[in-house]
Protein backbone atom coordinates (compact mmCIF):
# COMPACT_ATOMS: atom_id res chain seq x y z
CA UNK A 1 0.00 0.00 0.00
CA UNK A 2 1.47 3.23 -1.15
CA UNK A 3 -0.01 5.54 1.45
CA UNK A 4 1.40 3.32 4.22
CA UNK A 5 4.88 3.68 2.83
CA UNK A 6 4.38 7.39 2.47
CA UNK A 7 3.30 7.62 6.10
CA UNK A 8 6.30 5.60 7.22
CA UNK A 9 8.58 7.86 5.25
CA UNK A 10 7.12 11.00 6.84
CA UNK A 11 7.17 9.55 10.34
CA UNK A 12 10.70 8.34 9.84
CA UNK A 13 11.85 11.76 8.78
CA UNK A 14 10.11 13.45 11.69
CA UNK A 15 11.78 11.08 14.09
CA UNK A 16 15.19 11.62 12.62
CA UNK A 17 15.07 15.39 12.57
CA UNK A 18 16.07 16.08 16.17
CA UNK A 19 19.13 13.90 15.74
CA UNK A 20 20.26 16.10 12.89
CA UNK A 21 20.47 19.15 15.16
CA UNK A 22 22.47 18.04 18.18
CA UNK A 23 21.29 19.31 21.58
CA UNK A 24 23.17 22.29 23.05
CA UNK A 25 26.55 21.24 24.38
CA UNK A 26 26.00 17.77 22.88
CA UNK A 27 24.32 16.80 26.12
CA UNK A 28 20.69 15.70 26.33
CA UNK A 29 18.24 17.44 28.63
CA UNK A 30 18.14 14.34 30.84
CA UNK A 31 21.92 14.30 31.23
CA UNK A 32 21.99 18.02 31.95
CA UNK A 33 19.29 17.66 34.61
CA UNK A 34 21.16 14.79 36.19
CA UNK A 35 24.37 16.77 36.41
CA UNK A 36 23.03 20.17 37.37
CA UNK A 37 24.10 19.89 41.02
CA UNK A 38 27.57 18.65 40.12
CA UNK A 39 27.87 21.52 37.69
CA UNK A 40 26.76 24.09 40.27
CA UNK A 41 29.11 22.56 42.84
CA UNK A 42 32.04 22.77 40.44
CA UNK A 43 32.57 19.03 40.64
CA UNK A 44 32.63 18.18 36.93
CA UNK A 45 35.84 17.88 35.02
CA UNK A 46 36.56 20.70 32.64
CA UNK A 47 35.26 19.28 29.37
CA UNK A 48 32.04 17.91 30.84
CA UNK A 49 31.51 21.12 32.82
CA UNK A 50 31.75 23.17 29.63
CA UNK A 51 29.27 20.95 27.81
CA UNK A 52 26.76 20.81 30.64
CA UNK A 53 27.14 24.54 31.20
CA UNK A 54 26.50 25.30 27.55
CA UNK A 55 23.42 23.15 27.61
CA UNK A 56 21.95 24.57 30.82
CA UNK A 57 22.51 28.15 29.79
CA UNK A 58 21.26 27.88 26.23
CA UNK A 59 18.50 25.25 26.30
CA UNK A 60 15.10 26.91 26.56
CA UNK A 61 13.71 23.86 28.33
CA UNK A 62 16.50 23.54 30.91
CA UNK A 63 17.29 27.17 31.67
CA UNK A 64 14.37 27.71 34.11
CA UNK A 65 15.47 24.57 35.95
CA UNK A 66 18.99 25.98 36.23
CA UNK A 67 17.63 29.27 37.61
CA UNK A 68 15.48 27.36 40.07
CA UNK A 69 18.43 25.33 41.41
CA UNK A 70 20.65 28.41 41.53
CA UNK A 71 17.99 30.29 43.49
CA UNK A 72 17.74 27.43 45.96
CA UNK A 73 21.48 27.18 46.41
CA UNK A 74 21.88 30.92 46.86
CA UNK A 75 19.14 30.93 49.49
CA UNK A 76 20.91 28.19 51.48
CA UNK A 77 24.28 29.93 51.16
CA UNK A 78 22.70 33.17 52.30
CA UNK A 79 21.17 31.43 55.32
CA UNK A 80 24.53 29.82 56.13
CA UNK A 81 26.35 33.13 56.01
CA UNK A 82 24.03 34.42 58.70
CA UNK A 83 25.19 31.83 61.22
CA UNK A 84 27.42 33.61 63.69
CA UNK A 85 30.88 32.38 64.62
CA UNK A 86 32.11 31.18 67.98
CA UNK A 87 31.42 33.30 71.07
CA UNK A 88 34.19 35.85 71.61
CA UNK A 89 35.58 34.27 74.76
CA UNK A 90 35.87 30.76 73.35
CA UNK A 91 39.21 31.39 71.66
CA UNK A 92 40.86 32.64 74.85
CA UNK A 93 39.43 29.71 76.79
CA UNK A 94 40.83 27.25 74.27
CA UNK A 95 44.23 28.97 74.21
CA UNK A 96 44.35 28.83 77.99
CA UNK A 97 43.51 25.14 77.94
CA UNK A 98 46.22 24.54 75.32
CA UNK A 99 48.73 26.41 77.47
CA UNK A 100 47.89 24.27 80.44
CA UNK A 101 48.27 21.20 78.31
CA UNK A 102 51.57 22.22 76.70
CA UNK A 103 53.08 23.66 79.87
CA UNK A 104 52.21 20.64 81.98
CA UNK A 105 53.96 18.42 79.48
CA UNK A 106 51.36 15.77 80.13
CA UNK A 107 50.81 13.05 77.57
CA UNK A 108 47.14 13.82 77.75
CA UNK A 109 45.71 10.37 78.03
CA UNK A 110 42.21 9.60 76.74
CA UNK B 1 62.43 27.25 71.34
CA UNK B 2 61.55 23.79 72.52
CA UNK B 3 59.74 21.38 70.26
CA UNK B 4 56.69 21.83 72.37
CA UNK B 5 56.71 25.57 71.84
CA UNK B 6 57.15 25.11 68.12
CA UNK B 7 54.23 22.76 67.89
CA UNK B 8 52.05 25.07 69.98
CA UNK B 9 52.94 27.96 67.69
CA UNK B 10 52.19 26.08 64.49
CA UNK B 11 48.97 24.73 65.93
CA UNK B 12 47.84 28.17 66.99
CA UNK B 13 48.72 29.54 63.59
CA UNK B 14 47.02 26.87 61.51
CA UNK B 15 44.16 25.50 63.57
CA UNK B 16 42.85 28.48 65.54
CA UNK B 17 41.72 30.41 62.42
CA UNK B 18 39.27 27.52 61.87
CA UNK B 19 37.58 28.17 65.21
CA UNK B 20 34.44 29.76 63.77
CA UNK B 21 33.99 27.01 61.20
CA UNK B 22 34.43 24.27 63.80
CA UNK B 23 32.02 26.00 66.15
CA UNK B 24 29.39 26.34 63.42
CA UNK B 25 29.79 22.68 62.54
CA UNK B 26 29.56 21.68 66.21
CA UNK B 27 26.43 23.81 66.53
CA UNK B 28 24.76 22.04 63.62
CA UNK B 29 25.75 18.63 65.01
CA UNK B 30 24.57 19.25 68.55
CA UNK B 31 21.85 21.83 68.03
CA UNK B 32 22.71 23.55 71.33
CA UNK B 33 25.15 26.47 71.80
CA UNK B 34 26.45 25.24 75.19
CA UNK B 35 27.17 21.80 73.87
CA UNK B 36 28.71 23.28 70.72
CA UNK B 37 31.16 25.32 72.80
CA UNK B 38 32.25 22.32 74.83
CA UNK B 39 32.51 20.21 71.72
CA UNK B 40 34.58 22.87 69.97
CA UNK B 41 36.96 23.19 72.90
CA UNK B 42 37.33 19.44 73.14
CA UNK B 43 37.96 19.25 69.40
CA UNK B 44 40.84 21.70 69.61
CA UNK B 45 42.36 19.96 72.63
CA UNK B 46 42.12 16.61 70.90
CA UNK B 47 43.53 18.08 67.70
CA UNK B 48 46.42 19.60 69.65
CA UNK B 49 47.30 16.24 71.18
CA UNK B 50 47.26 14.62 67.75
CA UNK B 51 49.01 17.49 66.03
CA UNK B 52 51.86 15.12 65.12
CA UNK B 53 49.51 13.10 62.96
CA UNK B 54 48.38 16.09 60.96
CA UNK B 55 50.21 16.55 57.65
CA UNK B 56 51.05 20.24 57.25
CA UNK B 57 49.50 21.82 54.21
CA UNK B 58 46.65 19.34 53.90
CA UNK B 59 43.13 20.50 54.50
CA UNK B 60 42.92 21.38 58.13
CA UNK B 61 39.22 22.13 58.21
CA UNK B 62 38.25 18.64 57.17
CA UNK B 63 40.70 17.18 59.67
CA UNK B 64 39.19 19.22 62.51
CA UNK B 65 35.65 18.37 61.39
CA UNK B 66 36.49 14.68 61.48
CA UNK B 67 37.73 14.98 65.05
CA UNK B 68 34.70 17.03 66.01
CA UNK B 69 32.31 14.53 64.49
CA UNK B 70 33.98 11.55 66.14
CA UNK B 71 33.83 13.23 69.53
CA UNK B 72 30.20 14.10 69.05
CA UNK B 73 29.09 10.60 68.13
CA UNK B 74 31.22 8.98 70.82
CA UNK B 75 29.65 11.24 73.44
CA UNK B 76 26.19 10.41 72.17
CA UNK B 77 26.93 6.72 72.29
CA UNK B 78 28.22 6.99 75.82
CA UNK B 79 25.04 8.78 76.79
CA UNK B 80 23.14 5.77 75.50
CA UNK B 81 21.67 7.61 72.61
CA UNK B 82 22.93 5.21 70.03
CA UNK B 83 19.56 3.59 69.47
CA UNK B 84 18.00 6.96 69.08
CA UNK B 85 20.57 8.04 66.53
CA UNK B 86 20.17 4.84 64.56
CA UNK B 87 16.39 5.08 64.72
CA UNK B 88 16.50 8.62 63.43
CA UNK B 89 18.85 7.58 60.68
CA UNK B 90 16.48 4.99 59.32
CA UNK B 91 13.31 7.06 59.46
CA UNK B 92 13.79 8.13 55.85
CA UNK B 93 14.84 5.36 53.55
CA UNK B 94 17.42 6.96 51.24
CA UNK B 95 16.27 4.84 48.33
CA UNK B 96 12.77 6.24 48.72
CA UNK B 97 13.91 9.83 48.48
CA UNK B 98 13.72 11.00 44.92
CA UNK B 99 16.65 12.54 43.13
CA UNK B 100 14.17 14.19 40.78
CA UNK B 101 13.43 17.88 40.97
CA UNK B 102 9.88 17.32 42.21
CA UNK B 103 9.47 20.80 43.64
CA UNK B 104 10.63 22.40 40.43
CA UNK B 105 8.13 20.35 38.52
CA UNK B 106 5.36 21.22 40.98
CA UNK B 107 6.00 24.96 40.93
CA UNK B 108 7.16 25.58 37.38
CA UNK B 109 3.80 26.78 36.10
CA UNK B 110 3.48 29.50 38.70
CA UNK B 111 7.09 30.36 39.39
CA UNK B 112 9.19 28.85 36.61
CA UNK B 113 12.56 30.10 37.83
CA UNK B 114 11.99 29.63 41.53
CA UNK B 115 11.85 33.32 42.42
CA UNK B 116 10.19 32.32 45.69
CA UNK B 117 13.55 31.13 47.09
CA UNK B 118 14.48 34.77 47.63
CA UNK B 119 11.63 35.15 50.07
CA UNK B 120 12.23 32.11 52.22
CA UNK B 121 13.73 33.44 55.44
CA UNK B 122 17.12 32.27 56.70
CA UNK B 123 15.82 30.84 59.98
CA UNK B 124 13.33 28.71 58.13
CA UNK B 125 16.09 27.33 55.93
CA UNK B 126 18.32 26.46 58.88
CA UNK B 127 15.40 24.91 60.74
CA UNK B 128 14.64 22.77 57.71
CA UNK B 129 18.30 21.69 57.46
CA UNK B 130 18.28 20.74 61.15
CA UNK B 131 15.11 18.75 60.57
CA UNK B 132 16.60 16.55 57.84
CA UNK B 133 17.30 12.90 58.67
CA UNK B 134 20.89 12.75 60.03
CA UNK B 135 22.65 11.19 57.08
CA UNK B 136 21.19 13.76 54.70
CA UNK B 137 21.68 16.58 57.17
CA UNK B 138 25.38 15.86 57.54
CA UNK B 139 25.94 15.83 53.79
CA UNK B 140 23.95 19.03 53.22
CA UNK B 141 25.65 20.84 56.13
CA UNK B 142 29.12 19.99 54.83
CA UNK B 143 28.38 20.78 51.21
CA UNK B 144 25.96 23.69 51.36
CA UNK B 145 26.65 25.34 54.69
CA UNK B 146 30.40 24.74 54.79
CA UNK B 147 31.04 24.59 51.06
CA UNK B 148 33.31 21.53 51.14
CA UNK B 149 33.98 19.50 47.98
CA UNK B 150 32.50 15.99 47.70
CA UNK B 151 35.89 14.33 48.17
CA UNK B 152 36.53 15.99 51.49
CA UNK B 153 33.01 15.26 52.69
CA UNK B 154 33.63 11.62 51.86
CA UNK B 155 36.75 11.62 54.01
CA UNK B 156 34.96 13.17 56.96
CA UNK B 157 31.98 10.83 56.74
CA UNK B 158 34.06 7.82 55.79
CA UNK B 159 32.01 7.03 52.69
CA UNK B 160 32.80 6.94 48.95
CA UNK B 161 32.20 10.00 46.77
CA UNK B 162 29.26 8.30 45.06
CA UNK B 163 27.53 8.02 48.42
CA UNK B 164 28.28 11.65 49.18
CA UNK B 165 26.67 12.69 45.91
CA UNK B 166 23.61 10.59 46.54
CA UNK B 167 23.17 12.02 50.04
CA UNK B 168 23.80 15.61 48.99
CA UNK B 169 21.38 15.39 46.06
CA UNK B 170 18.63 13.62 47.95
CA UNK B 171 19.18 15.83 51.00
CA UNK B 172 18.68 18.89 48.81
CA UNK B 173 15.50 17.46 47.34
CA UNK B 174 14.10 16.82 50.82
CA UNK B 175 15.10 20.32 51.85
CA UNK B 176 13.41 21.79 48.79
CA UNK B 177 10.24 19.89 49.57
CA UNK B 178 10.29 21.12 53.16
CA UNK B 179 10.86 24.73 52.15
CA UNK B 180 8.31 24.61 49.38
CA UNK B 181 5.65 23.37 51.80
CA UNK B 182 6.61 26.22 54.10
CA UNK B 183 6.42 28.73 51.22
CA UNK B 184 2.96 27.52 50.29
CA UNK B 185 1.82 27.70 53.89
CA UNK B 186 3.26 31.18 54.32
CA UNK B 187 1.54 32.32 51.14
CA UNK B 188 4.81 33.01 49.33
CA UNK B 189 3.68 30.73 46.52
CA UNK B 190 0.08 29.90 45.82
CA UNK B 191 -0.95 26.34 46.46
CA UNK B 192 -3.18 25.91 43.43
CA UNK B 193 -2.00 25.92 39.87
CA UNK B 194 -4.31 28.77 38.85
CA UNK B 195 -1.78 30.97 40.59
CA UNK B 196 -3.35 33.94 42.32
CA UNK B 197 0.15 35.27 42.79
CA UNK B 198 1.92 34.65 39.58
CA UNK B 199 5.34 35.69 40.78
CA UNK B 200 6.69 35.40 44.27
CA UNK B 201 9.13 38.26 43.83
CA UNK B 202 7.77 41.63 44.90
CA UNK B 203 4.69 40.05 46.38
CA UNK B 204 2.82 41.40 49.38
CA UNK B 205 5.20 43.79 51.02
Amino acid sequence: MNWMNELRRILGRARKEPAMAPPPGHVTCEEAAERVFEWLDGELEEEMAARVGTHLETCAHCYPMLRFEQGFREAVTRAASGIGGAPSDLESRILKALDAEGGGGSTGST
Amino acid sequence: MSNEQISTASFTQEAIPELDAVYRYALRLSGAPDEAEDLTQETFLRAFRSWDSYTPGTRIRGWLFTICRNLFFRARERAGRREEIMAEATEEDPRQVSREAVVFMASRDRDPEGAFWDQVIDDEILRAVDGLPPEFREAVVLSDLEGLPYGEIGQILGVPVGTVKSRVFRGRRLLQKQLYDYAVEAGIVSADSTGTRRRARGGER
